[in-house]
C-alpha cells in the first residue's frame, strides 16, 4: 500500500528554476511551505549541494528554497510535497534514499552517495527529483548577493539618476 | 459581492484587477487575451483603426522603474511559474515572459525577419499564401522599434564571432530593438533604463491614446461558447502567485486570443472549444536548446553588455534538423541552475563563473516528421502542460550540436569545453571532447535543455483538417473567435521569434479590423 504510492510519482517530481524573493536578511526565522519534515531534507542536503563555498548560512538557503517553492505552479508543489514526503516516511525513505536513519543524523557519504545515485538514475523521475532539489537549493544560494563576491560577479552596476 | 458594470468606454485609466473591491461586468467591441508580442500589436493595430479593444493582461503592469537587475526580482514577477515552467516530463526548461508586454519585457533584444526559406515551405508545403504581406508590417516595425544591426560584440558573443571567423564558418551580427542602450546586460530583468523598444513602453502609449483600454493582472480562465460563437469571457483577479476573490465578465462581439503558446491553447482546452480535428494543442515547437560552456583563461564576463550580438547559421540546414548557435547572458541564478553537478565540483565551476562563455544551438522543430513538436494538455489542476518528446532525431541534432560549438570555442581559444549534460567531464582538447561525448546517455533530464521560443499550437491553416485557425486569423469553427500570436506559428522558424510575431499579428488585425470597419 505505502509502495503504492509510488505510482503518484509516475509524472516526475519537481522541475524549478527557482528564485528568491525578498530580502535576504537572517532575522526573523519563518517558513511558508515546507514542512519540518520537508525542512529537515533541505537542511541536510544543502550542505552537500553546496559544499566546496566558503561561508553559507543553511538557515539563509533554506529560507530562499521555501520562498521559491512559494511561487511555483500548484501541481509542482504538490509534486514536491509528495517527493518530501515519501523521502520522510521511513520505509519509502529507505527504498528510495538507502537511508536507514532519519535525514538529521545522516553521514555526509551517504548523502553524497544518494545524490549521486538519483543524478544518474535510469529513472527519469529520480534525475528530475535530484535536479529540481539542485534548482532550488543552487538558485537560493547563489541569487543571495552574499554570494557573488566569491564568484567574481560584481552584482549589477549602479545607474546614477 | 456587488458587481459593477459598464461599457469599457467609461475606464479612464489602466485597471489593476487585484484592486476589485467588487466583481466586475465589461462590455467592449474586441477584448484581446494576452498582452505580448503579438496581442499588443493586434490590439494597437485595433484601437487605432477606431474599434473600441480591452486588452487583458495577468502580470503586471511595470516599466523601468520598476526593473533592478536581480534575478531573484524578476523571475518570479516577469516569468511564467517564477521561469520555472519546464515540459511535463521536466526536460526542458522554459523561459516565457508575463506582464504588459509578455516576453518582450525580458527577451535579449534579438530581431530576426522570419527567413525566406521557412516562408516557402509554409507555402508549398503547408499551403498558407500570402505571407508577402509580412513585408510592410516588418519595414514599420523596425523603423518604430530602431531595429539596427549591434555591432559593439561583449566577450561572450565575441567569442563566438571568433571562432567561427578561424573555422571559415558563417557568422552575422544580430539586430536590436534599442534606443540609447547603454551596454548593461540585463535585457532579460527588464531594462531599467527603458532603453530596451519593448511593447509596453513603444506601442502601449499610442494604444490608450487611440481607443484602447487596459486591465491587468486579470487572468483570462473561460471563454464561454454559445451556438457556434464565444458568448462571453470569464476571468478573475490575480492575487499574489494566486487569484484573488473578484470574478470579471466580459462580453464583446469578437475575442482575440493572444495568451502566448502554452497559455492560450490552454485557455482553449479549458473552455472545451469544439477541435473536430484534433488540432488544438498540437504542434507546439520550442526551438529545443542545448548548451555548452567553455572556460577562457582571461575574463568573459558573459553578465555585461548586450546579451545577443552575433549569430552563425553555418549549421542552419545541416542534417538532420539544422540549428541556430547563439549566446546567452550568464547572470549567477541562471548559471547556478544550468551547470550540472553538485558539491566542490560544481563550485570549482562557479569560481570560474566570470570566465565563463556560454554557447547556445536552437534546434529547428516541425520541418522534419520525426521532429514534431508538443503537445499542451491540461493537468489535474486545470493548468495548461506541453508534452515534448525528445526524438531519436532531435538527440542526433543536439549531439551534432555539442560537437559544432565546442569546436569554435576550442577554435576561440577555450582552455577547456564543458558541455551541459551530467555524465559530461571538462574536456581540454577536441579529440577529449568527442571521445566524451560518444559516451554520454542521449536521455531526458542528462542532457540540459531549454527553450525560449514556443511557438505553435493554434496554427494557421487554410483547411480545419491541419490547423485550428484560418489564413487571416479567424478560428475555423468559431465565427468571433481569433488568434493572434506566436501560437499562429505552423512550423518552428530557426529565428528568434518577435518580429516574425509582430508582422503575423499585424496581419491578422488588419484583417479582423477590415470585417469590424469594412469602410475604413
Amino acid at each position: 500500500m505505502i509502495l503504492s504510492r509510488r505510482d503518484c510519482f509516475k509524472t516526475g517530481i519537481l522541475g524549478s528554476l527557482t528564485l528568491v524573493l525578498g530580502p535576504f536578511s537572517t532575522s526573523a526565522f519563518e517558513l511558508n511551505w515546507l514542512d519540518p519534515k520537508g525542512a529537515a531534507i533541505f537542511r541536510a542536503l544543502i550542505p552537500q549541494f553546496l559544499e566546496g563555498t566558503e561561508v553559507y548560512a543553511v538557515q539563509d538557503v533554506l529560507e530562499g528554497v521555501d520562498r521559491a517553492i512559494g511561487g511555483l505552479e500548484p501541481a509542482t508543489q504538490a509534486e514536491l510535497r509528495e517527493l518530501t514526503n515519501l523521502l520522510s516516511f521511513p520505509l519509502t525513505r529507505f527504498f528510495l534514499s538507502g537511508l536507514w536513519s532519519p535525514w538529521e543524523e545522516a553521514q555526509a557519504e551517504q548523502l553524497k552517495a544518494f545524490l549521486d545515485r538519483w543524478r544518474n538514475s535510469r529513472f527519469a523521475l529520480f534525475r528530475a527529483g535530484y535536479q529540481g532539489m539542485a534548482e532550488l537549493v543552487m538558485a537560493s544560494y547563489y541569487g543571495n548577493p552574499n554570494g557573488w563576491s566569491a564568484i567574481g560577479y560584481p552584482g549589477p552596476p549602479v545607474l546614477s539618476k | 459581492m456587488n458587481i459593477t458594470q459598464m461599457g469599457v468606454d467609461r475606464l479612464r485609466a489602466p485597471l489593476d484587477a487585484s484592486a476589485l473591491a467588487k466583481d466586475l461586468y465589461l462590455e467592449t467591441e474586441v477584448v484581446v487575451i494576452g498582452s505580448g508580442a503579438g496581442g499588443l500589436v493586434a490590439a494597437e493595430a485595433l484601437a487605432k483603426a477606431g474599434i473600441l479593444t480591452l486588452l487583458v493582461e495577468e502580470g503586471d503592469w511595470v516599466g523601468p522603474q520598476d526593473f533592478h537587475m536581480l534575478e531573484s526580482e524578476a523571475y518570479p514577477r516577469l516569468y511564467q511559474e517564477s521561469a520555472s515552467r519546464k515540459t511535463a516530463d521536466k526536460a526542458i526548461k522554459i523561459l516565457q515572459g508575463k506582464g504588459v508586454g509578455g516576453s518582450t519585457l525580458v527577451n535579449w533584444a534579438s530581431c530576426f525577419r522570419p527567413p525566406q526559406t521557412v516562408l516557402d515551405y509554409w507555402r508549398t508545403e503547408l499551403g498558407i499564401t500570402g505571407t508577402e504581406a509580412l513585408a510592410a508590417p516588418l519595414d514599420r516595425l523596425e523603423k518604430r522599434l530602431n531595429v539596427n544591426a549591434w555591432d559593439n560584440a561583449n566577450a561572450n558573443n565575441q567569442k563566438l564571432e571568433e571562432g567561427c571567423q578561424k573555422l571559415g564558418y558563417r557568422w552575422g551580427v544580430i539586430k536590436r530593438n534599442v534606443a540609447g542602450c547603454l551596454d548593461l546586460g540585463y535585457c532579460g530583468m527588464g531594462c531599467p533604463l527603458g532603453a530596451k523598444q519593448d511593447l509596453a513602453r513603444t506601442l502601449l502609449p499610442d494604444f490608450l491614446a487611440a481607443k484602447g483600454k487596459l486591465l491587468y493582472r486579470a487572468k483570462a480562465l473561460k471563454l464561454v461558447e454559445k451556438g457556434g460563437q464565444i458568448d462571453e469571457l470569464l476571468a478573475q483577479a490575480v492575487e499574489g502567485s494566486g487569484l484573488g476573490p473578484a470574478q470579471i465578465r466580459i462580453k464583446a462581439q469578437v475575442y482575440v486570443c493572444a495568451a502566448g503558446a502554452i497559455s492560450g491553447p490552454g485557455l482553449m482546452l479549458a473552455s472545451h472549444l469544439p477541435d473536430p480535428h484534433n488540432q488544438l494543442g498540437r504542434r507546439t515547437f520550442l526551438h529545443p536548446v542545448n548548451i555548452s560552456g567553455a572556460f577562457f583563461s582571461e575574463p568573459i564576463d558573459a553578465f555585461a553588455g548586450a546579451p545577443q550580438s552575433r549569430y552563425s547559421d553555418h549549421f542552419i540546414n545541416a542534417a538532420p534538423l539544422g540549428f541556430k548557435l547563439e549566446v546567452p547572458p550568464v547572470h549567477p541564478i541562471l548559471a547556478a541552475t544550468t551547470l550540472d553537478g553538485f558539491g566542490p565540483e560544481f563550485r570549482a565551476k562557479m569560481e570560474r563563473f566570470n570566465h565563463l562563455q556560454v554557447m547556445l544551438a536552437l534546434h529547428k522543430d516541425g520541418f522534419h516528421a520525426d521532429a514534431p513538436g508538443g503537445q499542451v494538455r491540461l493537468n489535474d489542476y486545470g493548468r495548461p502542460v506541453l508534452d515534448y518528446p525528445i526524438t531519436p532525431t532531435l538527440w542526433e541534432s543536439f549531439f551534432a550540436a555539442y560537437e559544432a560549438m565546442g569546436e569554435i570555442q576550442f577554435a576561440a581559444g577555450a582552455q577547456a569545453v564543458l558541455p551541459i549534460h551530467e555524465q559530461a567531464k571538462t574536456y581540454k582538447t577536441m579529440g577529449e571532447l568527442k571521445t566524451g561525448l560518444a559516451g554520454l546517455e542521449r536521455a531526458p533530464l542528462m542532457a540540459r535543455l531549454a527553450s525560449a521560443h514556443v511557438m505553435g499550437g493554434c496554427a494557421l491553416s487554410p483547411r480545419p483538417e491541419t490547423g485550428v485557425i484560418n489564413l487571416d486569423g479567424r478560428h475555423h469553427q468559431l465565427e468571433n473567435l481569433w488568434v493572434a500570436d506566436g501560437s499562429v506559428l505552423p512550423t518552428s522558424l530557426g529565428v528568434n521569434p518577435q518580429m516574425t510575431v509582430f508582422a503575423l499579428a499585424t496581419k491578422i488585425a488588419d484583417a479582423l479590423a477590415k470585417e469590424l470597419r469594412p469602410s475604413v
